[in-house]
């Protein structure tokens, strides 16, 4: 299934990384990167079928819950992928 | 008789592997899992996969075992997504008793079949059960080659006992567990050599360079074999280490080959 459309966000230093992609069929694909210089390495893929479900994830994520801009950035390009009006 | 994928809901295992279509449609899905063309991709079938043998929940990780310069994980998760965000907010992975088992283990288990030797180990399986997962099959996959990334499937049903068939079935269970885990492992260890080469952009004789190194020849040797100055080896060496980001050549010839690169 090809991407139709692709958002990347990060954190000021860039430790933490957020790339969302639409799905063809449907929901929202997130690759979740934290590049810790001191600490493992860590890549998440995670699909979300509704934006009930990303805004849960969101409001659960430690890195978001502390960068509240990085925190909106995200929701409002998951809603834009999953095909709704801010 | 050709298993059909809508009465996928409320069967048990053995009432699955008893249909003569499943087995076939299962190894069919596995065998094209090679085909998916990114993460969200290789996510989804996995989700599909795990949905035909019943199991609500499903994760795949790979992760360096025994190398402090690269310590990496990635995960493909199929699973509750509160659960990946609370188990990510944890960060627990060194203590995860599930990749814990797949370092010393390769034989495919049910999750009480792997004990927790720490709280946080309990805590994590805890975690698990809180959101759904009330029986789970681990199935682990090495790498051959003397190398240290291994491959953990996590397969999770919301039945207690859901793998609690009889040996036979339970045979068949494991291999195509084995067969997932296996094309997973594969695929993601292919698109990590991908993102490395183009990220890195190393040439061919970079790559010569970092095989002289994981056989272990000094520059002095390299130097007799290929010809090329130890300056300029030694030169070399530093804009390879430079562009994988690692301290030493070593580390640079491990990560080379721990990405299938040499």
């Amino acid at each position: 299934m090809r991407n139709r459309n692709q958002f990347r966000h990060a954190t000021l230093a860039g430790e933490h990384e957020y790339v969302l992609s639409g799905r063809q069929g449907g929901g929202v694909f997130m690759l979740r990167k934290v590049a810790a210089p001191a600490g493992a390495a860590v890549e998440q893929s995670i699909l979300f079928a509704s934006e009930a479900e990303l805004v849960a994830w969101c409001e659960d994520d430690p890195v978001l819950r502390q960068n509240p801009l990085l925190d909106q950035d995200v929701r409002r390009s998951g809603r834009e992928l999953l095909g709704r009006e801010n | 008789m050709s298993y059909s994928e809508e009465k996928t809901e409320s069967i048990g295992l053995e009432a699955r592997f008893g249909d003569a279509g499943f087995s076939d449609l299962i190894m069919t899905r596995i065998a094209s899992l090679h085909e998916a063309w990114d993460q969200g991709d290789a996510c989804e079938r996995l989700e599909q996969i795990a949905h035909l043998i019943g199991c609500k929940n499903a994760a795949f990780a790979t992760f360096i075992a025994n190398d402090p310069w690269h310590q990496s994980y990635r995960f493909l998760l199929a699973c509750h997504k509160s659960w990946c965000a609370k188990y990510q907010s944890l960060a627990w992975f060194a203590d995860d008793p599930w990749l814990d088992y797949a370092r010393t283990n390769f034989v495919p288990a049910r999750d009480y079949e792997i004990p927790c030797r720490t709280a946080k180990q309990t805590e994590i399986v805890e975690l698990a059960r809180s959101f759904g997962v009330q029986s789970a099959l681990i199935v682990p996959s090495p790498s051959g080659g003397g190398l240290s990334r291994l491959g953990v499937l996590m397969l999770g049903a919301n039945e207690p006992g859901y793998f609690d068939v009889p040996p036979a079935v339970f045979g068949k269970v494991k291999a195509i567990g084995r067969a997932l885990c296996a094309e997973l492992h594969d695929w993601t260890t292919a698109n990590m050599r991908s993102e490395l080469m183009e990220s890195a952009k190393l040439t061919e004789a970079d790559l010569s360079l970092l095989r002289h190194e994981r056989a272990g020849m000094s520059s002095k040797e390299i130097e007799r074999v290929s010809g090329v100055s130890r300056a300029s080896i030694d030169s070399r060496f530093q804009r390879i280490m430079s562009r994988l980001r690692v301290p030493s050549r070593r580390a640079a010839a491990v990560l080379a080959a721990e990405h299938g690169l040499i």
